[in-house]
């Protein structure tokens, strides 16, 4: 329950493993600002409790960057991702998950560079010297191991 | 000419590879062919059968009822929920 913060300032970007075989073996990534998920994938922008989410996504493993904001810089970067679906649809190059976040922490002054796959922006928040704390979340041991064609090659 | 023909049997070996491979994947998943019907239009396609390998299930409780929830590898979110 760590990210729930009496102060209302708790902003985690979330890295979740790669698996299969399609856009999903490139991994994902997803936002929790103060207890909400904003999560940007093809069916457009989803938002909801972060123990939810994490629930649904127990199926792998995730990392989970703790990011250093002020509480202006939250509320700027919730309400530009949560108005991200207004002007964009999701595109796998174009306007992947990690866009929105990429894009909104990119408003606010900080450099990312340009990050295709969501290891990528992970790896840049903390080059950009915003991560102060690192979470680890272990897939759900309920889940059966996966067989050797479940995942791609490179979804490891 | 050689060259190009070597690179072009490369990427055919690559993407019948690929395909390969990911539809055993989908095969092994042993969903039916009406639960691949990831859009619900009453058709399941080639390509939706490519993306069960891309889509997990699990059982929920809904309405009282034990419930088939398939979801996105992606990000984990439903795409079909299917009660007895």
């Amino acid at each position: 329950m760590k990210w729930i913060d009496p102060l209302g300032l708790y902003t985690e970007v979330y890295t979740f493993q790669p698996v299969g075989w399609g856009s999903s073996s490139f991994g994902h990534t997803a936002i929790n600002i103060n207890g909400t998920v904003y999560s940007w994938g093809p069916n457009g922008l989803w938002t909801g409790p972060a123990a939810e989410y994490l629930s649904r996504n127990d199926f792998r493993s995730a990392v989970g960057a703790v990011i250093n904001l002020t509480p202006q810089q939250e509320t700027t970067l919730q309400d530009f991702i949560n108005n991200y679906g207004n002007n964009n649809e999701y595109g796998t190059l174009g306007s992947n998950c990690g866009d929105p976040i990429e894009e909104g922490l990119e408003s606010l002054g900080f450099d990312l560079g340009i990050n295709l796959y969501p290891v990528g922006l992970g790896e840049a928040l903390e080059d950009a010297g915003l991560v102060t704390d690192y979470n680890f979340y272990s897939p759900n041991p309920n889940h059966p191991k996966p067989n050797w064609y479940d995942n791609a090659p490179w979804a490891r | 000419m050689k060259k190009v023909l070597v690179i072009i049997g490369v990427l055919i070996v690559l993407v019948v590879g690929y395909f390969s491979l990911r539809g055993y994947a989908s095969w092994q998943k042993q969903f039916t062919w009406e639960e691949m019907d990831w859009d619900n239009n009453g058709d399941t396609s080639i390509n939706e059968f490519f993306q069960a390998s891309d889509i997990g299930v699990r059982e929920i409780e809904k309405d009282g009822k034990t419930c088939r929830e398939f979801y996105a590898y992606k990000d984990g979110l439903p795409v079909k929920v299917i009660c007895p």
